[in-house]
């Protein structure tokens, strides 16, 4: 299921929220077990087979934890089962995330056609997955001690609002508010204020900008002009970032209004000055997992700087291929982390000295290029586009259609600049502190055109007299 | 309300009470069976059984039930298209947002493999009815007629390209062309040729087409007709299709003879239903969605229109919804004419031919539907 559908809105939230809410606070156990059921017809919904692998995933993973502790208290390091774990778990994700792209890539290598099927990916497989290690991983560490309740383990795992795109949610940080969490009206309020913000980014301004990145994609290649490529990876750009911060924003939201508070996800990312700035504001819980369980035992920075290299090299091509099954996007991520290494040592303390502006626009045309080869999986086709934005095999530099996206699409660029930057949330802030009427009324006002949209998006006259 | 706690505070009661409001509201108001702003049925509750959970399949009804029965639905896509519209969006579901209140509809544009089956059919079907004789009256939409009514910068196909390529086949076949465009171009300011709100043509369009098909017709002295409007507010398909509000209501106008002594009346007998009549325009139609049905009523695949006079002309008319508001004016000069919707019609045409003893065919569509549909290939092929 999706938050951003009527049947998440209409039955799904009301009827989890008046059960949840009617559970005596004192009886959390049976609040937890609620949430639990809640989770798994979130999961299972359109696809309930799938429901069996993540309880698996759970079980496996709460009794392998329990097996590495005993192994600690024996005296053992606990090692060789962390393994096992790590290669069970991967192998699951292997199996169902990369197996097509596994063999795509060795049969184009050979040049065998060996036959496969590749099968439907779980939702949500590669986030609980993760979540689940860093459960095992800081375990093995003696981080955090081992959870008694399997039905917590499941919890943590399939909690619905993390569950299908994040924040990929640490187990520590989650640890003690599966025993104990406040849920009063003022969380309430607070979640659901972020929650109709971020129902708002997803489905006015994302769902929108994408449409917008469609349309220019499907046109011809003698109609794209330099100004035609310019709007549409504009309108991917921004429809990537509030698509996927603003179903963070429902998730922390939806978090809140059952008491449970998630650490951030991005944090302005498009206004930062570096591309390490960048990744320190974009999709928080994913870069901080890689540095936590995949850099710094590599050994991080502490080392030489040949090292240092590689173990960035590794973890970035690592982030691109967690994005999706496809050479792309492990391209994308390591051209991300060959211009970290770069910032690093070659060019950052230049970069430093520019004035802001160019630190600007320096940040949001890589991150706008690296938008082209992450969007497009065809390799001629991302090519042309980025050749039709600086002007290689263009259409010209505008014509008429470029007048009609600037004339159709130039509200929604400029509110999703607009967005993109911290002032709006801040003056939204600012707002229901002083004027708390008008607050309420601005956020219902995002939340009820937000629900329009998803009507129309049902809206489906058949026209049998279609004449 | 003080301050960020006190906001908080109402908030969560404001958002609950709605959450709990929508819900029951959803929950206990009446189901719809049907939507007549969409023109369809609306999903019922499901019946819940396991296997059908398991398979997806319950899961898809569910949310079409929770889509299509959601409470003040067609407010909420007034609101989503008056946002639309003030952020600059002029064009949804193939519909723009054009001057003049009117709302246009795209262009749409045939495969090359489709036009080249249409003429193929064109072809064969003209050569198995060498003696008989052939009209093929094509008319542009509002689209090419009122394109300066388009919004600025709007991007449409050029029509004419692809009526000129169709008239070229049809002309080689050996069929006479009725060609509308220029008539129309020079009439446009003059008379309201098409519907603001609706994809057809207004009956002063279906008028001046019947006017300038009376010479290719071979129709001297056509009878008089005066106008006659029937309902001033009619908004069509092309609004409910869109969502815009905002387009200006129209006129729906009938034909009467100018002069009653010298007309005919004709009776007409609908195959499907079985029904005879002498009334071709259904005024009980205008109480419905769409008033266009006043025309003949809804479509019927096949029906004969019989008029007392001399002449022994037989027509078949093979058409489309656009012949309906021009009928009328055809009756009086045909013994029968036989009115085939080749969308609905499935059986023989040329047995049909032979059985009725049609002497002469014509086809009669709007460019938006014949490039749009292949239903008459199907039949002019038909073995």
């Amino acid at each position: 299921m999706l938050f951003s559908s009527l049947i998440f809105i209409v039955y799904f939230l009301p009827i989890t929220v008046i059960v949840y809410y009617s559970i005596p606070t004192r009886r959390l156990d049976l609040r937890n077990v609620w949430l639990l059921l809640a989770s798994l017809v979130f999961y299972s919904w359109g696809e309930p087979v799938y429901i069996f692998l993540m309880i698996y995933s759970a079980l496996f993973n709460y009794f392998m934890a329990g097996q590495i502790e005993r192994e600690k208290k024996l005296g053992g390091s606990g090692k060789l089962n962390m393994i096992f774990t790590l290669v069970m778990n991967l192998l699951i994700l292997g199996f169902f995330k990369y197996w097509g792209f596994l063999m795509d890539t060795f049969n184009s290598i050979t040049g065998m056609d060996i036959k496969y099927h590749a099968l439907a990916l779980p939702i949500g497989i590669s986030f609980y997955t993760f979540q689940g290690l860093s459960y095992i991983f800081d375990v093995y560490r003696g981080k955090v001690e081992v959870q008694r309740n399997p039905l917590k383990v499941a919890l943590y795992l399939a909690l619905f609002p993390q569950l299908i795109a994040g924040p990929i949610v640490n187990y520590k940080d989650i640890a003690s508010q599966l025993d104990e969490r406040t849920c009063n009206m003022e969380r309430f309020g607070e979640g659901a204020t972020r929650f109709c913000i971020g129902m708002g980014k997803k489905v006015i301004l994302a769902n929108n900008l994408g449409a917008l990145f469609q349309e220019v994609c499907a046109l011809g290649d003698d109609k794209l002009t330099v100004v035609t490529a310019w709007i549409g990876i504009l309108g991917y750009t921004f429809q990537i970032y509030f698509d996927f911060s603003g179903y963070s924003d429902m998730a922390i939201g939806l978090g809140r209004m059952f008491g449970f508070e998630f650490k951030e996800n991005f944090n302005y990312p498009y206004i930062s000055r570096s591309i390490s700035e960048f990744w320190r504001r974009w999709h928080i819980s994913l870069s901080s997992w890689f540095r936590d369980y995949v850099y710094i035992p590599l050994g991080g920075n502490r080392c030489s700087v040949k090292r240092h290299i590689l173990n960035l090299l590794i973890v970035w091509s690592l982030t691109g291929l967690w994005h999706g099954a496809s050479w792309n996007f492990v391209a994308w991520g390591t051209y991300f982390g060959i211009l970290l290494i770069l910032e690093k040592y070659l060019i950052g303390k230049y970069i430093d000295k520019m004035p802001e502006l160019l630190q600007h626009i320096y940040v949001m045309l890589i991150v706008i290029i690296s938008w082209v080869f992450f969007s497009i999986t065809d390799t001629a086709e991302m090519f042309h586009f980025l050749g039709a934005m600086f002007g290689i095999g263009a259409a010209g530099f505008a014509d008429m259609t470029s007048l009609y996206f600037i004339r159709t699409s130039a509200i929604l660029l400029i509110a999703a600049a607009v967005g993109s930057t911290p002032k709006p949330a801040h003056e939204i802030n600012a707002l229901c502190e002083k004027y708390g009427r008008t607050g309420i009324v601005v956020v219902l006002a995002i939340f009820f055109v937000a629900v329009s949209y998803l009507v129309f998006g049902s809206y489906n006259p058949f026209l049998y007299f279609r004449f | 309300m003080n301050g960020k706690n006190g906001f908080n505070r109402t908030m969560g009661i404001v958002f609950m009470t709605i959450l709990v409001g929508m819900f029951c509201f959803n929950a206990l108001i009446p189901d719809k069976e049907y939507s007549e702003q969409e023109n369809r049925m609306l999903q019922q509750f499901p019946d819940m059984s396991v296997s059908e959970y398991m398979e997806g399949r319950l899961e898809t009804k569910l949310e079409n039930y929770a889509n299509d029965q959601f409470l003040l639905r067609n407010a909420f896509i007034r609101l989503k298209t008056a946002v639309d519209v003030s952020a600059g969006v002029i064009h949804t579901n193939g519909v723009w947002k054009s001057d003049d209140g009117y709302l246009i509809q795209d262009v749409a544009v045939p495969t090359e493999e489709r036009l080249q089956r249409d003429e193929e059919a064109f072809k064969t079907f003209k050569s198995k009815h060498r003696s008989t004789k052939m009209y093929f009256m094509l008319a542009p939409n509002a689209v090419s007629v009122y394109e300066e009514k388009l919004p600025l910068a709007a991007q449409v196909e050029d029509q004419n390209r692809y009526m000129d390529r169709i008239f070229n086949a049809t002309a080689a076949a050996g069929l006479i062309n009725i060609d509308l465009r220029e008539t129309f171009e020079e009439k446009k300011d003059e008379v309201q040729l098409f519907y603001r709100t609706d994809h057809h043509w207004t009956t002063d369009g279906a008028y001046e087409a019947f006017k300038h098909a009376c010479g290719p017709l071979g129709i001297k002295n056509p009878m008089e007709f005066k106008l006659l409007p029937v309902d001033n507010y009619f908004v069509g398909t092309l609004a409910s299709e869109s969502g815009f509000v905002g387009g200006k209501a129209d006129a729906v106008k009938i034909a009467v003879p100018a002069d009653e002594k010298l007309y005919k009346n004709s009776v007409i007998y609908y195959e499907d239903s079985k029904e005879k009549t002498s009334k071709y325009y259904r005024l009980e139609n205008l109480d419905v969605k769409d008033a266009y049905t006043v025309f003949g009523g809804s479509n019927h695949p096949v029906y004969t229109i019989k008029t007392p006079i001399k002449s022994n002309r037989r027509l078949l008319l093979v058409k489309d919804s656009y012949a309906n508001s021009m009928i009328p004016f055809l009756m009086q000069y045909y013994r029968e004419i036989v009115v085939v919707d080749p969308r609905y019609y499935y059986d023989n045409v040329d047995d049909l031919m032979a059985l009725e003893c049609v002497n002469e065919v014509m086809f009669l569509y709007n460019a938006n539907t014949f490039f749009g549909d292949d239903s008459l290939a199907m039949m002019l092929t038909d073995k």
